[in-house]
């Protein structure tokens, strides 16, 4: 066997107890779903359930219309997401390989907006909504977010670091621009693209504050918010409102551990918002 | 198909890349354009293809004016020296793609792609992406991918570049075969003299945006148009002395004595000249007289059948590829008689050819 | 002249408009909900008692921008809102440094640990937000339990206006962590492993390989990830609904967002120019974070040479 040395064994204590920090809360969250409303209150409390019940999520589903929260969410976020991303390979496309006048100033203006704070524009846009008549629709969660110039940056980064020779030799063939985009261009891009279209997801599912201000009736309600107004409004108990925030946080939990390598290395190479 | 360009100039925002470019290419043969890197012979391959629009002048393809052509239009096939194949597709449809965009039927995309395939060599790997593929292997495929649409000219930008020395050698034996096989007017960018003298019918030399001479390449060897042309080809480099004209003689700058070139005998009187010889131009001889370069040998290293001479001549060294039954010794002062060919005189300040 | 004359320097309009056909489903989202909101929010900080009903406003000047600098609502979430960035950046970006630089030892595990350091990364504010309530839970919760075990007293947390503070500026930390453990991670590892080995050979300490050769080398990192969580503290706002079901007891904590989202949403009739005021001062200070972080940017590429992009 070969000896440990201390140092290791240190470090190893030290990032197991980091690491356990980290989860802690959806261990919390997870176990309190299922404990009874003895055992969620009891103290100490106990780590691991004594008592295991389902009657948390059932009372959670009968109360509040989480069904529909989750079908808004997801239409939400399969429509903004997928418009999103269109608009943004349409538009890195034109910034990547085109050429046309002012490419380069308007590039630059893009990117200098992109400083501007959501919470800034946030003001405007809940009355732009009001006044085109879509607040409190669900359509109202996905016109805002169809395009990104943030992910627009990303991606023309990434079409920029495809070798222009490529183009030409496509351009000598006779490809037209638009076929170029989809036959040569999107294909190499797959990483990239699948990796914003991730972030995106992540960032859509989970937006609080823009759902907070375009919807107020229940059935636009998005999950988080939903949630909210269910604990505020019913002022749920502990092991419902776990069991609700489950509902909520599962989903890009699965599919974190699915995606974890591109959503890291996305984040990593500045593929997410500060 | 023959290509003529007709007083061609690109200009970019600052700098003038290709100046006032003449000249008219003969249909079949294997082109290479060559010269320095910078000298514009790339920007030269674009605007043949189209990528680049000229600034002022006519491009024609035969008898048509291709100036204003989009590159699709002109039935050219382009390979680039980082082969650019298409990272996501396979070998098959990297060769099959231009076909496809022309809108062929797909048995025939295919069986016109295999044909190509076996023509370079890589019919065993029709299955395989680029990455799988070695530089020489990606390169073969370039090269079925720009010839598959049969087009009137290939056009071949520093292909061999990205390779190590040997697959270079065996490479552009390839590109010279393949060249012959099709007899597609070809043309070829290189910064390698010895590359372009070992495969193309015909070598256009450029410098700084000027066209500087077209020939064959023993043509061009043998009888450069001026100094640039002769600096620039041959291995070793062309032996140069600077000196001065004294009475139809040469006076090499740090010698005592004139030296008689029969060539030279009409060179005005003090004008100064620059002397070419190439290595294998001299000849180690006995005699001492006008016709004779005395030099001491500083150092000598025998190849085989020749030996490469370094002699002091005046203020110059020189590099001599002599017979090594000559049997030079270090430190021996020599006489070295020039041949008549490899000899050349040019003016000291322009480069112009003056004998 | 001839029939081909007409393309490459003078394209056809068709070839023209082409670049702007890719470019107009982008612009119109962009223009309606970025560049309009820019220039509205700006004119309308200056626009003087601005009725939103009518539209009417009486001039324009600096009215909004001088009441809210005097609003003591105002000048308090600039308070909590500095004094929150204060205490949560120093305090994860060092954490995350001493993980990162552990998680960098080449560990088996490796994939397991980054798993669950990441995993808050992409978990919904709201629903951990309710999860951290139940922890910070003065009775029951887990939180206080474990002070306990430690021989400390019960905070309440949520409830108690000294602690509420702490409790946010926890949850902060703890949200923040994943985002900068990954760029500080990418970062040190892109270190040129030869220069620990060169120290390794002089007989260092990996104490002293640590603050002498890997915190100067990431040094722009550490910065940089310094100024996008300062960026990002400045917005602390979702975490107070979860939390605190608001800014906390009697507005003690009031942040600079907070101050926006109840200045146009939370007031009848709404004021829309203090809040635009409000958003256009949120704006200079990321303005001047982000100069920051554009000289660092820079800084970063001169030390690592131009590879990066």
């Amino acid at each position: 066997m070969k000896p440990f040395k201390l140092s290791t064994v240190l470090l190893y204590l030290f990032l197991i107890l980091g690491a356990l920090i980290m989860i802690f809360p959806f261990y919390w969250m997870i176990t309190g779903s299922f404990k009874t409303a003895d055992g969620i209150n009891a103290f100490p409390p106990n780590l691991i359930p004594t008592e295991i019940t389902l009657k948390n999520y059932r009372f959670a589903l009968e109360t509040a219309p989480f069904a529909r929260y989750f079908l808004n969410s997801v239409i939400a976020a399969v429509a903004s997401v997928s418009i999103c991303t269109l608009t943004t390979i349409l538009a890195a496309f034109a910034f990547s390989r085109l050429r046309f006048v002012g490419r380069v100033r308007i590039f630059g203006m893009l990117l200098a907006m992109m400083m501007v704070p959501f919470e800034m524009v946030v003001i405007t846009n809940y009355r732009t909504i009001v006044q085109m008549g879509i607040h409190n629709k669900l359509i109202a969660l996905i016109i805002p977010f169809s395009s990104s110039i943030f992910y627009t940056y990303i991606l023309k980064n990434f079409f920029d670091s495809i070798p222009e020779s490529l183009y030409q030799a496509a351009r000598v063939d006779g490809c037209s621009n638009w076929r170029y985009l989809w036959r040569v261009m999107v294909p190499i891009a797959k990483p990239s693209l699948y990796t914003i279209v991730l972030l995106n997801t992540i960032a859509s599912w989970n937006s609080f504050m823009w759902p907070m201000l375009a919807t107020n009736s229940k059935n636009v309600r998005t999950l988080p918010f939903g949630l909210y107004t269910f604990v505020t409004e019913g002022g749920a108990r502990n092991e419902i409102m776990m069991a609700a925030s489950t509902i909520v946080v599962l989903p890009m939990i699965i599919l974190f551990l699915v995606t974890r390598k591109n959503i890291v290395n996305g984040v990593a190479r500045g593929g997410l918002k500060g | 198909m023959n290509i003529t360009l007709d007083h061609v100039t690109k200009k970019f925002a600052e700098t003038i890349a290709v100046n006032d470019f003449s000249a008219r290419l003969p249909s079949g043969q294997l082109l290479c354009l060559l010269g320095p890197s910078g000298c514009g012979k790339t920007t030269i391959l674009n605007m043949l293809s189209g990528i680049v629009p000229v600034t002022a002048g006519r491009i024609f393809f035969d008898d048509r004016d291709v100036t204003e052509l989009e590159p699709e239009k002109r039935g050219i096939g382009l390979v680039f020296q980082n082969y650019s194949l298409y990272p996501h597709m396979s070998v098959l449809e990297n060769i099959c793609f231009p076909l496809e965009i022309q809108g062929v039927k797909k048995s025939e995309r295919i069986r016109r792609a295999t044909e190509l395939a076996e023509m370079v060599y890589v019919d065993n790997l029709l299955k395989r992406r680029p990455a799988q593929l070695s530089g020489g292997q990606q390169q073969r495929v370039a090269i079925a991918r720009a010839l598959v649409k049969n087009p009137q000219l290939l056009l071949l930008d520093e292909p061999l570049s990205n390779l190590d020395a040997r697959l270079r050698i065996e490479m552009r034996e390839e590109i010279r075969r393949i060249q012959q096989e099709t007899r597609v007017t070809t043309i070829f960018v290189t910064h390698d003299q010895e590359e372009a003298m070992s495969i193309s019918d015909q070598i256009v030399l450029m410098k700084d945006g000027y066209l500087q001479q077209i020939a064959a390449p023993l043509e061009i060897y043998r009888n450069p148009i001026n100094e640039f042309t002769a600096d620039f080809l041959g291995n070793p480099v062309i032996n140069k002395l600077s000196g001065v004209v004294r009475n139809g003689k040469i006076r090499i700058d740090g010698t005592e004595r004139e030296l008689a070139l029969p060539t030279a005998e009409a060179l005005a009187d003090g004008r100064k000249i620059h002397l070419s010889i190439r290595a294998e131009s001299f000849e180690p001889s006995d005699e001492r007289d006008e016709t004779v370069l005395i030099g001491s040998v500083a150092a000598l290293s025998v190849t085989g059948k020749d030996t490469l001479a370094n002699i002091r001549v005046g203020d110059f060294d020189v590099r001599a590829l002599v017979d090594s039954d000559a049997e030079l010794s270090a430190g021996e002062t020599v006489g070295l008689t020039l041949k008549s060919r490899g000899v050349f005189v040019f003016d000291a300040e322009s480069g112009e050819r003056l004998a | 002249m001839n029939l081909y004359a007409k393309n490459l320097k003078n394209p056809p309009f068709k070839k023209r408009i082409e670049p702007f056909l890719y470019l107009l489903p982008f612009t119109i989202g962009v223009a309606i909900f970025t560049l309009y909101p820019i220039v509205n929010v700006f004119i309308l900080s200056f626009k003087e008692n601005y009725r939103h009903l009518t539209g009417k406003y009486s001039g324009f000047g600096f009215a909004n921008y001088r009441s809210i600098l005097k609003d003591p609502y105002f000048i308090q979430a600039i308070q909590i809102t500095f004094k929150y960035v204060l205490i949560v950046i120093p305090f994860a970006v060092a954490l995350s440094l001493m993980i990162a630089n552990l998680l960098n030892q080449k560990t088996k595990l490796s994939g397991l640990f980054q798993t669950m350091y990441f995993l808050p990364l992409i978990t919904s504010v709201t629903a951990v937000g309710l999860t951290w309530k139940y922890m910070f839970n003065y009775r029951s919760g887990i939180i206080n339990f474990i002070l306990n075990l430690f021989g400390l007293n019960s905070v309440n947390w949520l409830q108690d206006p000294n602690a509420n503070f702490w409790a946010l500026c926890i949850y902060g930390i703890w949200s923040m962590m994943p985002f900068t453990i990954i760029l500080l991670l990418s970062g040190l590892q892109n270190i040129d492993p030869r220069y620990y080995t060169a120290a390794k050979v002089d007989g260092a300490s990996s104490l002293r390989i640590f603050f002498r050769i890997t915190v100067p080398l990431l040094s722009p990192t550490i910065w940089l990830v310094v100024i996008i969580n300062t960026i990002s503290a400045f917005k602390v706002f979702n975490e107070l609904f979860p939390l605190f079901a608001g800014p906390g007891i009697g507005h003690n904590l009031y942040t600079l967002v907070y101050y926006i989202y109840h200045q146009f949403r939370g007031l009848t009739p709404p004021k829309y120019g203090r809040a635009a005021a409000a958003a256009i001062i949120l704006f200079g200070l990321i303005l001047i974070f982000t100069r920051i972080q554009f000289l660092i940017q820079r800084w970063n590429r001169e030390i690592h040479g131009e590879k990066s992009k």
